[in-house]
């Protein structure tokens, strides 16, 4: 059962059309089957295979076209949905959608799409659902595998039709693959929004299932119809416990070069800076030897030199950085600008709008709120305002010995050498050389 | 932890600057003939996270050097950050396989200067050089292991999560929040050398078991060079801990060590 596709099934490429694009089988103990650029493989019993396959028929016959992925993978998530508590398949589809891929993959399967920049890779393994997802841009190979998926015969294609095998491997025609190839590394959360119909595997999950993280508002019986709903709809670091971490699905992102890779990959630039220049500009002044202060300062928090005698002429410049926060547990944030601080900080407000950077902070009792507290760079101050935590923000000024609470919504200036506890057990020091 | 994505995790090789790392199973599809490989675990990070530190780690791959590990694929499941990269049996600089004469470390030491300079010429600092960084081969050593901290959390210059006297190693200015140049790494190879030469850090004996304490005394105590180190390694220490703009290149450092030996 291992390469029955070899010789059978597969016409002669049509000739005088060499550069379209190919799609050939992969060895293995499953079925194949491909129409129109829509891709399927799949490992099931006998009755789900064939509802697969009306879904892939389906999707090709509802318009076909660049947009037939997205039907595609709503009627195979449909189909699997129905056939979720009786039985178990490996499958893995793809097609084209918008200029892109959608693809879709459950079970003991894995896809792959690459780009100019890199591939790709989704796997289900362990998953008791399915995920889905949708890549940018125009791909130059898609392979779908099975769990037995073999190598493809050079020769053997599969232009149309439904095959034994394990796998299909999809390669764009020249033409295809010379365009400029924008990846999904690019502009984050967006490359890799699910297709607009959303097949959200949490939507529809057995009710006995082991403890899968979902939520509850989000189960809707089989056969809903779709709803939109949040791009960052995945799970978040800390909702999932360790244990069930493989129950998810997996993204990955090949870092090695491979000798078939379509064209090495252009040399990355050199790092480009990881943010543009923050610094603020603020009124200061300059010691004697050039270093720009606090107008307010004594001595120059560079050298140490005394700025009393100075006549001094303010002037405005980009702000050093006010010093560092340590954290308890080693890590340590420089104060060049705003920080928001909680166990899911990246949705905060001054994060959206790019004037704070999110600082992740978690305990294992849960006693740090989402977004817990806003450290505020003002002018030469650093200020705390709490954010509505639960458990509160408390400070231990320098020179003192006992917490106490700041009030919620209202800045509170500190200074070098004050230690700020967030809830019950995290806490952190706000450390500079400059003496006020 | 069992393993994740379609890596099976075999044993648990220990804990890194900000995460751990273990010996896994090649999975089928990494298009490489490895049997064993070795997958570093970071905590749950954002999604914007995942795509800057994918793009630093291609960035790394992307630089020839023989002296840098292979990485091989990034990837996240369930908001749990991973990479995966080439599996040296004989240990590193803080723990190596079985005993190692001196002049294989410095051997090993000046392959990964090697490394940093091929690092420096593509525009990237390498921010987190240390002992356990430093992998041994046969006949010299590999460097691994980006230090993706500012990348993971922006604006920080150290993350926390594990063993945290690595930060014997980093150039003070960058934890007083000066950015990173390739300056910083070339403190780093001197602040290694010293520690394997003189057995002991720049600081002394640090505390181990308080990181705002440990990082309070790197931040207020000036590095010194221990007495016990022979005068011609105690030269090139001190050069590496010197202003930045007197400090020698990567390349300098490898060719003064290999003098050395």
């Amino acid at each position: 059962m291992n390469r029955p596709h070899r010789d059978a099934q597969s016409p002669a490429p049509p000739p005088g059309v060499p550069s379209g694009p190919v799609v050939r089988p992969l060895t293995g103990d499953g079925l194949v089957a491909h129409v129109g650029g829509l891709l399927l493989a799949c490992d099931a019993a006998d009755e789900l295979t064939e509802r697969l396959l009306q879904a892939l028929w389906a999707a090709s016959g509802e318009g076909g076209g660049p947009d037939a992925g997205r039907a595609l993978i709503r009627n195979v998530a449909q189909v699997l949905a129905g056939a979720m508590t009786t039985s178990t398949a490996a499958c893995a589809v793809a097609g084209p959608a918008d200029g892109g891929t959608a693809v879709l993959v459950c079970g003991n399967a894995t896809v792959t799409v690459s780009g100019g920049e890199g591939e790709l890779t989704l796997g289900g393994q362990t998953a008791l659902t399915w995920t889905d997802r949708f890549v940018n841009g125009p791909a130059s190979r898609i392979e779908l595998r099975l769990a037995t998926a073999g190598e493809p015969h050079p020769r053997a294609r599969l232009d149309a039709g439904a095959v034994p095998g394990g796998g299909l491997q999809w390669t764009a025609g020249p033409a295809d693959a010379a365009r400029p190839v924008r990846h999904s590394e690019r502009s984050g959360a967006q490359a890799h929004r699910p297709p607009e119909a959303p097949t959200d595997p949490r939507r529809e999950v057995p009710a006995d299932a082991p403890a899968a993280p979902r939520r509850a508002d989000a189960l809707t019986p089989p056969g809903t119809p779709p709803t939109p709903h949040e791009p960052a709809a995945q799970a978040t670091p800390g909702d999932v416990p360790d244990e069930d971490i493989r129950s998810q699905p997996f993204e990955s992102v090949l870092l090695v070069r491979t000798a078939d890779a379509p064209a090495a990959p252009a040399p990355p630039p050199a790092r480009p800076d990881l943010e543009p220049d923050s610094r603020p500009e603020v009124w200061g002044a300059e010691c004697k030897n050039g270093h720009f202060n606090d107008p307010r300062a004594h001595y120059c928090e560079v050298c140490g030199i005394s700025m009393g005698q100075l006549t001094m002429i303010p002037r405005r410049g980009p702000r050093p950085p006010l010093g560092v926060l340590l954290l308890d547990d080693g890590m340590v944030l420089r104060l060049d600008t705003d920080y928001v601080m909680g166990r899911d900080p990246e949705r905060a407000e001054p994060v959206a709008a790019g004037t704070a950077r999110p600082a992740r902070v978690d305990d294992r009792n849960g006693s740090v709120s989402r977004r817990h507290l806003h450290v505020m760079l003002k002018d030469w101050d650093v200020m705390l305002v709490d954010l509505g935590s639960v458990n509160g923000t408390y400070v231990i000024p320098p020179g003192e010995s006992e917490y106490q609470q700041i009030p919620t919504g209202t800045p509170v200036q500190i200074w070098p050498g004050t230690t700020v506890r967030l809830g019950a057990s995290r806490s952190f020091r706000y450390e500079s050389h400059r003496k006020r | 932890m069992q393993g994740i994505a379609d890596y099976d995790f075999i044993r648990s090789l220990g804990r890194g600057n900000h995460g751990e790392f273990f010996l896994a199973r090649r999975p089928e599809r990494l298009p490489i003939t490895d049997e064993y490989v070795v997958v570093k675990v970071l905590g749950g990070t954002g999604e914007d996270a995942f795509r800057r530190a994918t793009r630093e780690l291609k960035a790394f791959a992307a630089v020839r050097s023989p002296h840098l590990v292979t990485l091989y694929d990034a990837g996240q499941q369930a908001g749990v950050f991973y990479y995966s990269m080439e599996y040296l049996p004989d240990g590193s600089l803080a723990s190596p396989a079985r005993p190692r004469g001196l002049a294989d470390y410095h051997r090993a030491l000046a392959c990964a200067a090697r490394a940093a300079q091929a690092l420096h010429e593509a525009g990237i600092v390498h921010r987190d050089i240390t002992p356990s960084n430093v992998l041994l081969t046969e006949n010299g050593g590999k460097l691994a292991d980006l230090g993706l901290a500012q990348v993971l959390t922006q604006g920080a210059t150290i993350t926390g999560m594990g063993a945290l006297p690595s930060v014997e190693f980093t150039d003070p200015a960058l934890l007083r929040g000066d950015p990173a140049t390739t300056a910083v790494d070339v403190w780093s190879l001197g602040a290694v050398l010293h520690r394997f030469t003189a057995g002991t850090g720049l600081y002394g004996g640090l505390p181990v078991h308080d990181p705002l304490l440990t990082l309070r005394t790197v931040l207020s105590t000036p590095p010194m060079i221990s007495d016990g180190l022979p005068p011609k390694v105690a030269d090139l220490v001190r050069s590496c801990l010197d202003e930045p703009s007197a400090r020698p290149t990567a390349a300098e450092f490898a060719e003064r060590l290999e003098a050395l030996a």
